[in-house]
């Protein structure tokens, strides 16, 4: 229960973090960087550990510096942030409309910013790709309000209806997508294919520049966040007696976490579980309020992400198996895992 | 401030208040005013109104007409957050975080007074440490809401609402699914708040409870306020019958000298 505080500005900022959690929060970091190291250094091309690091420094032999900065840094960097964006999309949907089971890639959010997309490459080839974020977010909100409006955006009862609702308009839009795909000409349908299947394999520096916009768009959101998220735990009527505007509250977090799902789709393409597994996993390992809670999200999503393409472009190289591929495969059995967990915990 | 200090912040003044829910009118053009520094307990049969007359004071319904008013401000003047440190509800059956220590949960109660990144400061852990020595909860600080017993668990939730720091505060049912003796120190607890100056305003099921223990009790039938007095002066036995259709003899209690309901129950 220890508790660690801190405060500055004549205490207008003062935060406190649990001890545990703040350790979580460490580890998670050094992991973060150690992936970071591992994915410069591993791959078809070896560079050392050495090399890599220097490399980083730009005091690398030529090919060093091309292979590990040039070409596996903005994927690295493109993965953790892609994957945090879609853990604090997670943590955000779930702390809004207290379901425990909501995911981005789950109620059809991805979904509807994936065939947005889709949409965009096959029907228009000629679109710039700087249309495929908007165009994302504009697919992933149109879903997220088709939900809202279909289930009254209500907590509490409404809850299973929201998941079913999403469920099923996910399946939905992936039945769009697919008969999309095949009308589509041949080259576009191969190319939206393999961004469909959740790859950072293409990254390069304009998406890292998304990607950074994207997470500090998502640190903004995340600090007048914790509050709300907070006093939503404890249901509508008392987050309502505690001062906050429930309505506008939810409404805010859902286009908030829309938003950064939408994001990340755009850039990586819908990459799966990370945004269930990453707050359950987080929720695991510290407990904490909602604002450590985002931060500890997010990280487990960078890491999940950054590990799966580390481990698909290595495992079976020089085949790359994309890295949505990956968390599905470790995702769901990861994620039953943690529900049997839940179980022990709650009949012990 | 200015006007909190020329009218008694614990005062609640409903005027005219209606209330629709669905295609039911849940009150009618309701008047009442909540005695300040005092239990005042809303008794009625089920769907008489009590829990959306609450509810409307509240601010989580919106009335249709009408208005209330809080230590002489109307409610629609107030922003959340000021209505927030005016009065604190309990709601009937509150979600408890998975895991949520006591201590964390009653320092949720300093919500309304809190910044944007000012989650703590020493005045807010004196208001949490007070909430808790006022409910007999210190003890359980640093343990999860699970581990303990309802009425423990019951008394954690209403130091919340106390850290908030209210000179007015709503429960609804705040003894249902209580053992009767942990009912009792509920109760108990109550109405040493009151006597400490707190308004309370409390929806009940159990007519006994709300006569031995309320200083004004208020009886609702049909969406009006039927009756409103001291418990003895409410609760008579034309009242009763009138009011929840009960057959019933009322006596005084030996000790108290408050009165008892004994609904008659031979064949």
């Amino acid at each position: 229960m220890t508790v660690l505080r801190f405060s500055c500005l004549d205490r207008r900022v003062a935060l406190e973090i649990p001890a545990r959690g703040a350790a979580a929060l460490a580890a998670l970091g050094a992991a973060i960087l150690a992936l970071l190291l591992a994915s410069l250094s591993f791959g078809s091309a070896a560079v050392g550990l050495t090399e890599a690091l220097s490399a980083l420094f730009g005091a690398a032999s030529e090919r060093a510096d091309l292979v590990a900065t040039e070409f596996r840094l903005p994927r690295v960097l493109t993965a953790l942030m892609a994957g945090g964006l879609l853990a604090l999309s997670g943590a955000l949907l779930q702390g809004s409309t207290l379901n425990p089971l909501a995911d981005p890639a789950l109620v059809g959010v991805s979904q509807g910013a994936g065939l947005a997309v889709i949409s965009l490459t096959v029907l228009l080839p000629a679109a710039p790709d700087a249309w495929r974020a908007p165009a994302a977010f504009g697919g992933g909100l149109a879903v997220a309000a088709a939900i809202l409006l279909i289930t009254g955006a209500r907590a509490g009862g409404a809850q299973t209806r929201f998941l079913l609702t999403g469920v099923g308009l996910a399946a939905f839009l992936t039945a769009m997508t697919t008969a999309l795909l095949t009308y589509g000409q041949i080259s576009e349908a191969h190319e939206a294919l393999g961004w469909l299947a959740g790859s950072v394999r293409s990254a390069g520096w304009d998406e890292v520049r998304l990607c950074a916009l994207a997470t500090g768009a998502a640190v903004l959101v995340a600090i007048p966040a914790a509050r709300p998220l907070a006093a939503l735990r404890l249901g509508d009527d008392l987050a309502a007696s505690l001062g906050h505007r429930v309505a506008h509250a939810r409404t805010a977090l859902l286009i908030a976490s829309v938003g950064l799902a939408a994001a990340s789709v755009s850039v990586v393409g819908p990459v799966t579980f990370v945004g269930l597994l990453g707050p359950h996993a987080a929720r695991r390992l510290a407990r904490s309020g909602p604002g450590l809670h985002l931060a500890l999200s997010w990280s487990v999503g960078a890491c999940l992400t950054a590990a799966a393409d580390l481990a698909g472009r290595t495992a079976f190289g020089p085949v790359q198996i994309p890295a949505g591929l990956v968390t599905a495969l470790v995702g769901a059995p990861c994620f039953a895992l943690l529900m049997i967990g839940s179980h022990r915990t709650e009949a012990a | 401030m200015a006007e909190a200090a020329q009218v008694t912040p614990g005062r609640i003044a409903v005027r005219g208040l209606s209330v629709r829910r669905g295609e039911v009118r849940a009150l009618r053009e309701v008047d009442l005013d909540v005695a300040p520094g005092a239990m005042t307990a809303l008794v009625g049969r089920n769907g008489c109104g009590k829990s959306t007359l609450l509810k409307t004071i509240a601010r989580i319904l919106r009335p249709d007409a009408g208005r209330v008013e809080i230590g002489g401000a109307s409610l629609d003047d107030l922003s959340p957050r000021a209505a927030a440190q005016r009065m604190a509800l309990l709601p009937q059956s509150p979600i408890l975080p998975e895991g949520m220590r006591v201590r964390d949960l009653v320092a949720q109660g300093r919500h309304p007074h809190r910044g944007l990144v000012r989650h703590w400061s020493p005045e807010d852990d004196a208001i949490i440490a007070r909430a808790m020595e006022a409910t007999d909860v210190a003890q359980f600080a640093g343990r999860p809401l699970e581990s303990l017993s309802g009425g423990q668990r019951q008394r954690c939730w209403i130091a919340m609402t106390l850290a908030q720091e209210t000179p007015i505060l709503l429960l609804d049912e705040p003894t249902t699914y209580l053992d009767l003796s942990v009912q009792l120190e509920i109760m108990g607890l109550l109405a040493r708040l009151a006597r400490e100056g707190r308004t309370i305003l409390v929806v009940l099921h159990e007519l006994n409870l709300a006569a031995a223990f309320a200083d004004r009790i208020v009886m609702m039938r049909e969406g009006r306020i039927d009756a409103a007095g001291t418990p003895e002066e409410v609760m008579t036995a034309p009242v009763l019958a009138r009011v929840f259709g009960l057959d019933a003899r009322v006596i005084a209690d030996p000790e108290t000298g408050r009165p008892v309901c004994l609904p008659r129950t031979a064949a």
